[in-house]
């Protein structure tokens, strides 16, 4: 009796030592997401046990990690969340809101754009291969009237935005912060951007279904107490944390 | 950053709870418009979100 009563105590010991399953959350290289990647690798302790915060380098690696169930949670914009519910398969719910883009998305012009748009030349755009830049792109020709016919597309991955619009292999670049931030630095223009379409582009955590219902707890406090966090650290102007995002924004 | 509005917990509650339906129709839209997708299918609000 005390043997088995033992044994219990002892397995029961043992299962609460485990530790919780992994879960792995991915977003691109976008600068809203920063707060979140920067608090993962300075203060991991505001991370609920055993989650896995990742940034990939684009939208295309975001939705392929959700696909291939190689992740459990995307942070991603809205028309891509729709985009990818809408395809069938996985069926995903929205846990949290994480920002609106208010200029973060541009659509960037280098120096043969203008001429060529003049002459009714081909326009050749460089952009992601993504919702996200399909949306933009057709919110920016419906606003400017510019015909579609016109527009060749060229996709490229977002660190290959800017040297693609300098070396001149593209008329226009479809990209985010902080991938704007060097063709602006570099004499780029932009023509149309997420302010011209208020409260379109607003970027969300979605989190498959099942994995919801068997991991709330640990998601609902990510979704909120850590996100929460997160922007409190970000308020201190001289931190750590304010370091480590501004070493993320200066990748290429 | 100054081109980012973030959300805190209870502004994204309030949001999806009075906007999110109506933007997720508006942006669905878009996308149908544009041949990303052929019919939208609802995103819903994770169960306990809103509790």
């Amino acid at each position: 009796m005390n043997k088995s009563f033992g044994f219990i105590i002892f397995a029961w010991l043992i299962a609460g030592c485990q530790p919780p399953e992994p879960l792995s959350i991915v977003g691109n290289a976008g600068i809203g997401f920063h707060p979140v990647y920067a608090q993962h690798l300075v203060h991991p302790e505001q991370h609920p046990k055993n989650i896995n915060v990742t940034m990939l380098v684009s939208d295309i690696s975001v939705v392929r990690m959700l696909t291939n169930n190689a992740a459990d949670v995307g942070m991603l914009s809205l028309d891509n969340a729709l985009a990818l519910q809408s395809r069938g398969g996985d069926q995903y719910c929205v846990a949290r809101v994480i920002f609106s883009s208010h200029g973060a998305d541009a659509v960037i012009a280098g120096r043969s754009f203008a001429s060529k748009l003049l002459a009714g030349k081909p326009i050749r755009v460089g952009m992601e291969d993504s919702t996200l830049s399909r949306y933009i792109m057709a919110r920016w020709l419906q606003q400017t009237g510019i015909d579609d016919s016109l527009i060749q597309r060229r996709m490229l991955v977002p660190n290959g935005h800017a040297s693609a619009l300098m070396s001149n292999d593209v008329d226009v670049i479809i990209t985010y912060a902080p991938f704007t931030r060097h063709l602006i630095d570099d004499g780029g223009l932009v023509i149309f951007s997420s302010q011209d379409i208020p409260d379109e582009i607003i970027d969300v955590m979605i989190v498959r279904t099942q994995t919801w219902d068997e991991h709330r707890e640990r998601l609902l406090e990510f979704a909120t107490v850590s996100w929460d966090a997160a922007l409190a650290n970000i308020a201190e102007a001289e931190s750590e944390v304010m370091e480590t995002i501004a070493k993320l924004s200066e990748l290429p | 950053m100054s081109q980012i509005k973030y959300f805190s917990a209870a502004a994204s509650a309030e949001f999806l709870q009075q906007d999110f339906e109506q933007t997720s129709t508006l942006i669905g839209d878009q996308l149908i418009n544009a041949g990303v997708i052929a019919q939208l299918q609802r995103l819903p609000v994770c169960a306990g979100i809103l509790e």
